[in-house]
């Protein structure tokens, strides 16, 4: 997978200058944008501040011993100087507030070491920005993380919608309004220049190329970058500010979401979003909370999760005693501007304020036996059984409390319809947090190395040898905040890729936090979600102008699916046997994937190259022999006996002259012609499956759910026998036609 | 007949098997050949016989713990009044090799007769010249 979201923004870290980080330039200008404007017209000039940083044009500062970035619009003295008068001109900002950014005096009320200590490392939030943070006062076990993820989309939603509505309201302030910005980048290659170049030269064959205007509901920057031969890096990125969850074919076509774009840093107990500045954003806890909880509760109803205990509602319980939603605290007012010994706002103290919490409740005495979490809540006690379908006693021993979110595992039992669902006719079995189970989200966590960030080329405009790497070695040694949002957006590319391979039209279960939720109602899909699993396995590179570098971006994924036939399936309490894994996308990667109620199958890549050579034999294997040519070949047969066999079996024995003929058609087509290749091609064959069938027992349990679009048990399997008209799957004969080939 | 059964004879002699198992494969080969050489020429009288199911079937039914016995297990069982051939004479001297090989070759034949009887029909055809695109799988008579 590759991805190019434009060039980079910085090579620079605080006072060390010899440094670069993979961010680019639309996710730089654009939190620049939403963090730090106190305006319209502030938020206007951010995003376009830097406009010529895609020109390069780096000169050696000999005086202060360092290289000098042109790039600044307006700037005295600098190539691009005539440039802010015009462009000011076009999106209506006073001229100074782009051109004067670096100045001593700058015109902005809020600058970018206020509000990005990030841009210098990773461990501080910025002094002056405003964060919201949700924590869950809770273990991230898996038996809560449908709950969990579901209160998770909904606060990004709440926050998201508001931030939007609240930017609406501010950019409608003055023409020319926009809903959208579009970063366009364009490269040249065979410019010529002087040497060293004039800023005539560089204003006439590249920084007059450059443009910000607004057209229709859309502000659009040009840039222009010029580069060698084959090194052309042309992209666009669009940022969405409506508020609106992009599509997965809009999130892969670079386009991104003002959610995304908020997000600080997720994982399983936490989510940190920034948001803008108070005077454009009013941040109200209250009203986000309330906003949550009701998103949350409509979400669980559609998924059909029982949120109520004798009466009793859940979820305010929920939120009472295990979710916590609070601005980040420790911002500074501006002005005075934030200095190196401001005081620091740790990121590590904010990611760990849910263990903290945890930590506090300790003292209650109150622990849940599911989860293990400790908690405060006024709900009752409740250490009886949790029902006569809960036999999992391995993973709860026989008494003690369960907490609020795990209350809401425990009651979802198959047989949890409530009288008045049953009164309204609602009968079938409840399958919401039982059986087959897919989640997979965004992570905030990456991996990349120094020497997996290649230079692509030194920039034509490079004329100080900021990128002369030989004689000045840069290194990526930090990983800042813009680098984490950076991550967390391929991350929700490589899931948005995922669903559009499992479902061909549907958005994401989960839009704001870009997951995806399916339960055993969707058993079909689940079974979809495993072939799909190949693309984890993949090298991701990032191409970042000048660099292009071989990343590891990470998901959060928790799988657990049925390969065998089991009608009970949604009985089991599977939820209790798996966890969360945060897993790197990157070849050398493997998953546990809770295969049944009792057996984890390990899925790597090399067990997908297994199931590609196994299929590459089973693709000449009609759809009626393949079952039982498996099973013999797993049991140890060669697979020409396997075939004749299994053909024997499919002509009922009836006809061994043509199983022979159909096996000696199978060997020719597999093996070839020439007998003495054919035996050589034939034994390297058996070797393989036989090999291949040792090593993954599972592997034609789990061919068949990969190769079958639907299974006779699908989400149906009504242990009350009246299964509802609507169900998919419910009174489906066996025999259907299987979809050959699906995972490849 | 002779002529067929002593060129695949000789094909499967000069057969270059990548494998470790190269000699017990060629034993293995050379005792189908053996069978399918001694078959009567009255079983194919009416044109619709195939001869390779039955020596696949009998192949699988067989006891015998020796390549001799097998051979002769699956001619009485096809062909009780085979056929008498000078090619056959050398090949079936060789059924009697003994240790090691023998015992592989035993094992081929019963573990993976399917692939053993394609390879050994394959050279048979080749020899004989048949059309390969016959989909009856049954030979012409020559």
């Amino acid at each position: 997978m590759k991805f190019n979201f434009g060039p980079i923004a910085r090579t620079a870290a605080s006072e060390i200058h010899d440094t670069f980080n993979l961010a680019a330039l639309p996710l730089h200008e654009t939190l620049d944008a939403l963090m730090a404007a106190t305006s319209r017209d502030e938020f206007v000039a951010w995003l376009w501040h830097d406009l010529f940083k895609p020109a390069f044009y780096w000169q050696r500062n000999a005086q202060k011993d360092k290289f000098d970035w042109n790039h600044v619009p307006g700037y005295r003295g600098s190539a691009f100087e005539s440039a802010e008068l015009s462009f000011a001109g076009s999106t209506a900002i006073p001229v100074g507030l782009v051109g004067m950014h670096h100045a001593p005096r700058p015109q902005l009320t809020i600058l970018e070491r206020d509000i990005f200590s990030d841009q210098v490392e990773q461990m501080n939030l910025g002094a002056a920005a405003v964060y919201v943070q949700l924590a869950f006062v809770a273990e991230p076990a898996l038996p809560t993380a449908l709950v969990r993820a579901v209160i998770a989309d909904s606060f990004i939603r709440a926050v998201t919608k508001s931030v939007a509505q609240a930017l609406s309201k501010t950019l409608a302030s003055k023409s020319p309004g926009f809903s959208r910005v579009r970063f366009v980048f364009e490269t040249q290659e065979g410019l010529m220049f002087s040497a060293p170049p004039t800023d005539a030269e560089i204003w006439d064959q590249v920084g007059q190329r450059y443009n910000v205007c607004v057209t229709g509901d859309e502000l659009v920057m040009r840039h222009l970058t010029p580069v060698n031969g084959g090194n052309a890096f042309n992209t666009e990125v669009v940022i969405d500010l409506t508020g609106d969850a992009p599509s997965p074919e809009q999130l892969l076509q670079n386009t991104l979401g003002l959610a995304e774009l908020l997000i600080t840093y997720q994982d399983g107990r936490t989510v940190i979003m920034a948001v803008p500045q108070p005077s454009i954003y009013a941040l109200d806890i209250a009203s986000l909370r309330e906003e949550t909880l009701r998103l949350t509760k409509d979400k669980l109803n559609a998924l059909d999760v029982l949120i109520s205990d004798a009466g009793v509602g859940l979820l305010s319980a929920v939120f009472d005693a295990q979710v916590c939603l609070r601005e980040v605290p420790g911002r500074i007012s501006v002005p005075p501007h934030a200095t190196p010994s401001s005081p620091h706002r740790s990121i590590d103290a904010v990611i760990t304020y849910p263990a903290i919490r945890l930590a506090e409740a300790s003292a209650q005495g109150r622990r849940c036996r599911v989860c293990g979490s400790t908690f405060v809540s006024d709900l009752p006690p409740k250490s009886d059984w949790p029902g006569s379908d809960f036999t999992d006693v391995e993973h709860l021993g026989i008494q003690g409390d369960i907490c609020p979110l795990c209350r809401i595992y425990a009651v979802n039992s198959h047989k949890s319809r409530t009288p008045q669902e049953k009164a309204s006719g609602v009968a079938r079995d409840r399958k919401a947090m039982r059986g087959s189970f897919a989640l997979i989200l965004p992570s905030s966590h990456f991996h990349v190395l120094d020497k997996d960030c290649h230079l692509i080329e030194r920039p034509a405009l490079d004329v100080g040898g900021r990128f002369d790497l030989p004689k000045k070695p840069l290194q990526r040694v930090t990983v800042t905040q813009q680098e984490c949002a950076l991550f967390t957006q391929i991350s929700r590319r490589i899931i948005a890729q995922l669903w559009r391979r499992i479902e061909p039209t549907a958005p994401l279960p989960l839009p704001y936090i870009g997951g995806v939720l399916l339960t055993h109602r969707e058993g079909d899909l689940v079974k979809q979600v495993l072939p799909t699993l190949r693309e984890l396995f993949t090298q991701v590179t990032l191409r970042a102008y000048p660099f292009e570098a071989d990343v590891i971006p990470n998901i959060e994924l928790a799988m657990e699916v049925t390969l065998k036939s089991d009608k009970q399936h949604h009985t089991k309490h599977t939820l209790l046997k798996s966890r969360p894994l945060i897993l790197p996308v990157h070849p050398g990667s493997s998953l546990l994937v809770l295969a049944d109620n009792k057996m984890q199958v390990e899925i790597s890549y090399n067990w997908f190259e297994a199931y590609d050579r196994v299929a590459r034999l089973v693709g000449q294997i009609s759809s009626a022999q393949r079952s039982e040519w498996m099973r013999r070949i797993a049991e140890g047969t060669d697979p020409a006996t396997a075939f004749y066999e299994s053909a024997q079996t499919r002509l009922k024995h009836g006809d061994d002259g043509r199983a022979l003929n159909m096996t000696t058609t199978f060997w020719s087509a597999g093996f070839g012609a020439d007998p003495a290749q054919t035996w050589s091609a034939y034994e390297k064959e058996r070797e393989q499956m036989r090999e291949i069938f040792s090593r993954y027992p599972m592997l034609t349990e789990m061919f068949q759910a990969f190769t079958k679009k639907k299974e006779d048990e699908n989400g149906s399997s009504d242990t009350t026998g009246g299964a509802e008209a609507d169900e998919p799957g419910v009174g489906r004969s066996a025999g259907r036609h299987r979809r050959a080939g699906a995972a490849k | 007949m002779n002529q067929v059964l002593a060129e695949a004879l000789v094909a499967t002699d000069a057969l270059a098997l990548q494998s470790d198992r190269a000699p017990a494969v060629k034993l293995a080969v050379k005792a189908l050949l053996v069978v399918r050489g001694a078959l009567s020429p009255k079983l194919f009288v009416k044109g619709d016989f195939n001869p390779y199911p039955p020596i696949t079937k009998y192949i699988r039914a067989s006891n015998s713990e020796t390549l001799a016995g097998l051979v002769d297990d699956v001619l009485r069982n096809i062909s009780p009044e085979f056929t008498t051939l000078q090619a056959l004479g050398e090949a079936a001297a060789a059924l009697y090799v003994g240790g090691e090989v023998e015992a592989q070759a035993i094992a081929i034949l019963k573990e993976e007769t399917i692939p053993a009887v394609i390879l050994m029909k394959s050279l048979y055809q080749a020899a004989r010249g048949l059309d390969e695109a016959d989909q009856t799988g049954t030979e012409v008579k020559s």
